[in-house]
């Protein structure tokens, strides 16, 4: 067998940092060549003819083949023998646990379809690695088998392992709907959750079962003669009837057999016992062995993959790598995996862990321990804590963890998942030994949404921290820094970011440069997050210099987000050529839509407000639908506030100065505001005020807003005495800004001079109401930001009827905008809700949404309430709106989150 | 040669018609507060496949009984 363990990345897989920090182990876009590869035959297995004639019958004749059998009944054997004899292409995938994922799943089947020289289109490689989920990649997957003349056999190896209902589901669509062009063959050491009962009764099902695969005595004595005994018929009959044609049996019994003084004994003995069989074989073939051979053994059995190295440290012994090269050699159930790897065959290493336990428990910890540490060493972070976990010491579980900055992919939702899993068991209220698994707990806290407990964790960590001295525990301190930047930032907390910002930036230095420089997401996290700081502050220059840096880091951006708040920083800076192109970059994702948990809210707010400047209410409604969506499933408030603000902004332009009005009164409520949001909120209220009338509430709602002096609030004040008919007061307020020219960011200069267009007009100097009118509009021309004249038509209008040139010349800033539907009003941000509120299910449809929860059929679903399917129809309707979703698995996790089932 | 054996897994609650319809490969009978499905299975297997989907469907087994014997051979 060649090494075929060389990783080989498909075509566009590359999605950037997003893995950053992802866990060996968790394979990501990678394919294994291993997995997609028949697997070899070694030499002492025995030709079964009758059993490949089964098998190609089969696939000749039915859809769907099925092996089944216990572990060690030779399933895969007789697959790649047939394999070995099949002329048309075949495409072979070894399942494992981590397939249950359907993005897993189907670039596994696609990979190993390409290999057996299946043409399938690059689109839908990348499909399967995105939108698996979705029916239409099912379709145009099942079309593509559909059409190929021969048939493509698919093996799929250990289809028990498979439990994921929507993969299984999906599996058994692209069966039926493949027809003639896909057959699946199976093996499995259950009946597949397929439903096999309805191939049965269609004739599309053949099954080769236990008792088909067990050796008869014929095939018994070939295989005993491989092991090189020769036993008498008679014996030979004797053992097959013992051990039932097991294949493994009968292999661990020649292995006994072959250094047996008597083998007639041995066998005689073995028909008479009455013991389990695995287990007294186990024995009689380690029995065999010199001690230190059992020793290593039993050591080793712990790991999945043994290597000689890993034998060596586990159990502690210099030896153990001949010793295991050997085992391999003499075929004592220990199988090359390529790679100078090992594995225990599945029933032998279960066989040696039961004893290891029952012999020596005092030990099976510090094995653990051991493996932890070897693999810790070795980088594979996630076995290293599994081992930890095994050895019930998460103490040192998460100390792998922290201490090498592993943190960032269990602080998102979803990303960490296979990390995280390992600590699910960890017991919560301990007192630990250090600050590690306390941070363990912040970081499942914050991913889980669950900002009170992740508090919790994180002071109990600082507590520990404060006890010991500085220079120690930087890891620690980095990620308790981190994490706390990153809940500060979620909830709205400014000054706590701030602060854990400084705290982060500080440690940063503190930790050796090589374990930071492994994790190019804690330098991205900590960027990302002074620079939403800087964001949130107002300080939107320093917000897109910080930004900035960190998108120069390696060209891209993970989920830590800062090309989102780079284009809103953009934006509010008037720079909306620039917001666009940052907010397209941080939505476009291998030039597909990512699912709404993964899309950027900042970009989409960033997108609304370009689109609201120019005055193109239709897409800033669409871009805040999103955004709102997006905001539903992964909460953030400050994203949430200037949400509220496009869309309050969009009202007024929209003339409903009253929702406007509301909309603000809605964002501020039920948090500490930071300033520079207040006073954007409190300059739209001033204005929606002052276009309901209520000039005296505008001004007031200004001089709040004014506060700091800046230029900005202080044009918006000088509106408000316009508005309110006091021009001195008006030109007084408007002086510095005029005065300052290009030192003021153009919008706040724009609307400078359009106050000032406004007031000279009204004290009926038209020369100068000209030109400053012009200049607004030339200061305009280059960002198209038609909104400050949108807003200013009332007086505007009138105006340019006696300005012609200057409506001819800027003919496209004065167009009246586009305006369709009214722009939703998001709710905004009350405490920990999310920024959508959704309009209450009905009993009936929260009824409904529980059995779609239940994966039960719309048809399934009206038969077990009693009504008619179009009924239920009706209800997934109305409950796809209310929830905005655009399907069922959508509904139901929205739902889920907003704990509404 | 195969011997199938017949099984009952005896279920706590009482099946509603979709679950019934689950098992159409089985017998499902009703007992006080419990469904019993009565399956013949050719072999360990098909016993395991069984108990995967009822787990599958969070339904709680609180019985399995072989019922008909292996024949003597």
């Amino acid at each position: 067998m060649t090494d075929q363990t060389v990783p080989w990345r498909p075509e566009a897989a590359s999605r950037g940092t997003t893995r950053l920090g992802r866990p060996a182990g968790a394979l990501g876009d990678l394919i294994l060549a291993s997995k997609i590869t028949v697997p070899g035959v070694p030499d002492w297995v025995v030709q079964r003819p009758r059993i490949t004639r089964l098998i190609a019958e089969g696939r000749r004749c039915c859809p769907l083949t099925v092996v089944t059998g216990p572990p060690g009944a030779g399933k895969t054997m007789a697959l790649a023998l047939w394999a070995a004899t099949e002329p048309g292409p075949v495409a072979w995938v070894g399942l494992d646990d981590y397939d249950n994922r359907p993005e897993a799943f189907w670039s596994y089947l696609i990979a190993a379809l390409r290999r057996s020289g299946v043409a399938i289109s690059k689109r839908l490689s990348a499909a399967a690695r995105g939108r698996a989920d979705d029916g239409g990649f099912l379709l145009r997957f099942a079309a593509a088998l559909a059409v190929q003349d021969p048939p493509v056999t698919l093996v799929l190896d250990d289809l028990h392992l498979l439990t994921e209902p929507q993969v299984l589901k999906g599996l058994d669509f692209v069966l039926r709907s493949a027809g003639a062009g896909l057959r699946l063959a199976v093996s499995s050491r259950m009946d597949p959750l397929l439903p096999l009962h309805r191939y049965r009764v269609a004739g599309q099902l053949a099954e080769i079962r236990a008792g088909d695969l067990a050796f008869n005595t014929s095939e018994a004595g070939l295989l005993l003669a491989q092991h090189g005994c020769t036993l008498t018929a008679d014996l030979v009959e004797a053992l097959t009837r013992r051990t039932e044609g097991w294949a493994a049996g009968l292999r661990l019994a020649a292995m006994s057999l072959a250094g047996h003084p008597d083998p007639g004994q041995f066998v005689k003995e073995l028909a008479a016992e009455d013991s389990a069989l695995t287990g007294y074989l186990v024995e009689e073939v380690l029995a065999a062995q010199p001690p230190q051979v059992r020793d290593v053994a039993l050591c080793t059995s712990i790991l999945e993959y043994v290597s000689a190295d890993a034998a060596a440290e586990v159990a502690g012994d210099d030896r153990a790598a001949g010793i295991l090269i050997a085992l391999a050699r003499a075929n004592a159930f220990v199988q090359p995996v390529g790679s100078g790897r090992y594995r225990y065959h599945t029933l032998f290493g279960e066989v040696l862990r039961l004893k290891l336990r029952r012999e020596r428990p005092d030990q099976v910890a510090t094995l653990h321990r051991r493996a932890a540490r070897w693999y810790e060493r070795n980088g594979l972070l996630t076995d290293a804590v599994r081992h930890a976990v095994r050895a019930g010491d998460w103490q040192l579980a998460a100390e792998i963890v922290i201490d090498d900055l592993a943190i960032g992919p269990m602080l998102e939702p979803g990303d960490g998942q296979l990390l995280a899993a390992e600590f699910a068991g960890m017991p919560p209220g301990q007192a630990w030994a250090g600050p590690q698994p306390h941070l363990i707990l912040a970081a499942a806290a914050l991913s889980a949404d669950h900002p009170g407990s992740c508090a919790a964790a994180l002071d109990a960590a600082d507590g520990m921290l404060e006890r010991v001295p500085t220079c120690e525990q930087a890891a620690s301190r980095l990620t308790a820094a981190v994490i706390r930047l990153t809940a500060c930032l979620r909830a709205g907390d400014l000054a706590g970011a701030a602060a854990a910002a400084d705290r982060a930036e500080q440690q940063a230095g503190q930790v050796p440069g090589a374990t930071l420089a492994r994790h190019p997401d804690i330098t991205e996290r900590i960027l990302g997050g002074r620079g939403a700081v800087e964001l949130w502050s107002g300080h939107l220059d320093q917000a897109v210099r910080v930004l900035s840096t960190g998108a120069g880091h390696d060209g891209r951006h993970g989920r830590a987000g800062y090309a989102g708040h780079l284009a809103l920083a953009e934006a509010a800076r008037g720079r909306l050529g620039r917001a666009t192109e940052r907010g397209a970059a941080a939505l476009a994702d291998n030039g597909r839509l990512p699912p709404a948990r993964d899309r950027d809210s900042a970009a989409l707010v960033a997108l609304a407000w370009v689109h609201l400047q120019r005055s193109e209410l239709r897409e800033a409604r669409i871009c805040l639908k999103q955004a709102d969506a997006v905001l539903a499933v992964s909460p953030d408030r400050l994203t949430g506030a200037m949400a509220c603000l496009v869309a309050a902004l969009g009202a007024l332009a929209e003339g409903r100065a009253e929702v406007a009005a509301q909309i603000v009164t809605r964002a501020r409520s039920g948090w500490p505001v930071p300033p520079w949001i207040d006073q954007q909120l409190g300059l739209v209220q001033s204005r929606a005020c002052t276009a309901m009338g209520d000039s005296r509430a505008g001004l007031a709602a200004a001089r709040r807003a004014a506060f700091d002096d800046s230029l900005e609030a202080s044009v918006a004040l000088a509106h408000a005495f316009a508005a309110a008919g006091d021009g001195e007061s008006a030109r007084r307020a408007l002086a510095p800004a005029l005065e300052a020219g290009r030192e003021a960011p153009r919008p706040v200069r724009l609307c400078a001079r359009l106050v000032d267009a406004r007031l000279s007009y009204a004290s009926g100097d038209h020369a100068r109401g000209r030109r400053s009118l012009a200049s607004a509009l030339r200061l305009a021309e280059p960002e198209q930001l038609r909104l400050p004249f949108a807003l200013e038509r009332s007086w505007i209008g009138p105006v340019l009827k006696g300005e012609p040139e200057l409506a001819g010349t800027h003919r496209g800033l004065l167009a009246p905008p586009s305006r369709h539907e009214p722009l939703p009003a998001p709710a905004s941000a009350s405490a920990q809700a999310p920024v959508l509120i959704v309009e209450p299910l009905s009993d009936r449809e929260r009824e409904v949404l529980r059995h779609v929860s239940g994966m039960l059929t719309t048809a399934e679903v009206a038969s077990e309430m009693y009504i008619s399917v179009n009924t239920v129809k009706t209800h997934l309707r109305s409950i796809y709106r209310k929830l905005a979703a655009d399907h069922r698995g959508e509904a139901v996790r929205r739902a889920r989150q907003l704990q509404l089932i | 040669v195969v011997r199938s054996l017949i099984y009952e897994i005896t279920l706590a609650g009482q099946a509603g018609a979709t679950t019934r319809a689950e098992f159409d490969d089985c017998h499902v009978t009703m007992g006080p507060g419990t469904t019993i499905l009565r399956a013949e299975l050719p072999d360990q297997a098909a016993l395991a496949g069984l108990m995967e989907r009822i787990t599958g469907l969070g339904l709680d087994v609180i019985r399995l009984d072989l019922i008909a014997p292996p024949l003597a051979s």
